[in-house]
């Protein structure tokens, strides 16, 4: 559906060129949700916006639905546009018209009749949940009221693709789950194909099929949720993850050599990775009983992506180094991937 | 009751009567020219901008320029400087006729700053999202840029117009006339203070209309 070769952007400002996009490559498939993951400023607003050529590429090119956009005439870039809707982190509404005004304000060039279009974006409103709230004015709103306004607006000229920049990010974490479920039907029942930045790695565990993980402007890791959460390949993504399971908070505890990651002799910190549900439950106590190793448990996150749950343990081990290494080697062998976190 | 309230309303009443439709001919008359230009200059300067949507720096820059000059010029200088092209355009540089070419001068490109900086309060993600959903520059100007901003054009709307008002007591200079004029002749020649009293209220009670009527349109426009 959208096909991305070798984009580079290069801003010039104050007489110096910065590279927002390098040599950016991506296939994003029909009826998917992809997320692009990234802190602020490595680039992924701008990746967005080159989608619908909010920013053209300095070179490379954007395929959508077998149309290359970059060799398009202006009136051709906007036709291309009403084919792509798009939705923002401040929603972007008109405060001067209403619910129902800003959904008919995107219908105004369609070729339907006046009460075509009335039903059209009443319907529209009713699908993403506001149907009670269509004469209000936006200033009226809540925020996720306002988000399900753009959403029917998004979509009132039968997208096949929607663009959402940081479409959660101003919302509370309740409000932005029920905003993402929202998402999540519009893609199964429209068939809409969703392309969303984000900086949160919950947004992507959510609702994201495959996700891209850029930094620098650079791709650095590309694959299906899941894998990347369960191998996650460069050290931004791996950043990414434990922050996303919490794991982030012991790694921060160790560098300070708090009181509760403080080891005794003979002790060691491990971090326990699994995914798929392929571990027994009685690793623990299996270690235990075989290899003489006390163990105790410090953390714990359970994730669950696409019906499979990907878990982290921290657990701390005390016992002779060879039944350590032994207990280790064990684990491994079960599937589970082992780091040593810190060991005495 | 005028007769008490003014004694020298009987010697004079038609005059202050005239001199007040003077003023309101060039307040409208001007007024509205200006309006239409100033819109379409502050519009302009917006769009053709860096970064604006039909970015054309060559016309902005020019354009910056020319009210730049414009503005610095003061308004008494303007009146005479323009007289020759006052007679160009409309055949006479004297008269409430005469008077509205300088007065579109001093007030169009004040006006066209104050609706640059009126649309340029505006949320850019609008004009973002407009894009984003295939439309035109010509659909964003009516339908974004101007209409978004209804309130704050408003607001200097009025302020324009007030000024303009201000601007046609200078226009006795060139006999046009107007309360300007009158409160000159009558107040600070004659001394007739009744009279001179008399135009200071009626100036007020035009700012008055010009405000109420403002007012109005910013409270029905603003959701």
């Amino acid at each position: 559906m959208i096909k991305i070769e070798h984009v580079n952007k290069t801003f010039i400002i104050k007489k110096r060129n910065i590279h927002a996009l390098q040599d950016i490559s991506l296939e994003i498939k029909a009826g998917e949700i992809f997320g692009i993951i990234g802190y602020s400023g490595a680039g992924k607003s701008t990746l967005i916006r080159c989608i619908n050529l909010l920013e053209r590429p300095t070179t490379g090119s954007i395929m959508v639905d077998g149309e290359e956009l970059t060799a398009l005439s202006a009136r051709g870039v906007r036709q291309a546009r009403k084919k792509m809707g798009m939705i923002f982190q401040h929603f972007n509404l008109m405060p001067s018209r209403t619910a129902l005004g800003n959904v008919l304000f995107a219908l105004r060039k369609s070729t339907l009749t006046k009460e075509e279009k009335e039903k059209k974006a009443r319907d529209l409103l009713e699908l993403v949940g506001l149907a009670h709230r269509i004469h209000a004015y936006p200033s009226n709103l809540s925020g996720g009221e306002k988000q399900r306004v753009a959403i029917a607006r998004a979509l009132s000229n039968d997208p096949k693709v929607l663009l959402c920049d940081e479409a959660t990010s101003a919302l509370d974490p309740k409000t932005s789950a029920s905003i993402l479920k929202l998402l999540k039907e519009v893609s199964q029942k429209l068939q809409v194909t969703i392309v969303l930045i984000t900086h949160s790695m919950d947004v992507i565990k959510e609702i994201c099929d495959r996700v891209a993980v850029i930094e620098g402007g650079q791709l650095k890791e590309e694959g299906k949720v899941l894998d990347i959460f369960s191998h996650p390949k460069s050290d931004i993504t791996k950043q990414f993850v434990s922050q996303s399971s919490g794991i982030g908070k012991i790694y921060e505890l160790i560098e300070q050599d708090a009181p509760i990651v403080a080891l005794e002799a003979d002790e060691m910190l491990l971090k326990l990775t699994y995914a798929g549900g392929k571990v027994k439950d009685a690793l623990i106590y299996h270690i235990m009983k075989e290899f003489d190793v006390k163990t105790s448990i410090i953390f714990g996150n359970v994730a669950i992506i696409q019906h499979f749950n990907i878990g982290t343990l921290v657990i701390s081990c005390c016992g002779k180094q060879k039944n350590l290494a032994e207990a280790i080697a064990y684990m491994r062998e079960q599937g589970v991937q082992v780091e040593v976190m810190k060991s005495c | 009751m005028l007769e008490t309230l003014i004694p020298n309303w009987g010697r004079f009443g038609d005059r202050l009567i005239s001199d007040t439709m003077a003023t309101l001919q060039m307040v409208a008359i001007a007024g509205s020219i200006a309006f239409i230009l100033g819109m379409t200059f502050g519009v302009l300067l917006v769009v053709t901008k860096k970064e604006g949507i039909l970015e054309q720096l060559f016309i902005y820059n020019l354009l910056d320029m020319i009210i730049n000059v414009i503005r610095s010029i003061p308004f008494l200088i303007l009146l005479i400087l323009l007289i020759p092209i006052s007679r160009a355009i409309v055949g006479t540089g004297l008269g409430v006729t005469g008077a509205i070419i300088p007065l579109v001068f001093g007030t169009t490109p004040f006006f066209a700053r104050q609706i640059e900086s009126a649309i340029a309060e505006l949320d850019s993600g609008l004009v973002e999202a407009s894009l984003a959903m295939g439309m035109s520059p010509i659909e964003i100007i009516f339908s974004v840029y101007l209409r978004e901003s209804i309130p704050s054009i408003t607001r200097v709307t009025q302020i324009t117009a007030i000024n303009l008002v201000a601007l046609t007591t200078f226009a006795g200079a060139v006999g046009a006339g107007g309360l300007g004029d009158f409160a000159i002749q009558f107040g600070l020649q004659l001394r007739l203070m009744d009279l001179l009293w008399a135009a200071i209220i009626i100036i007020l009670i035009i700012v008055s209309v010009i405000q109420g009527i403002g007012n109005v349109i910013i409270k029905w426009s603003t959701k």
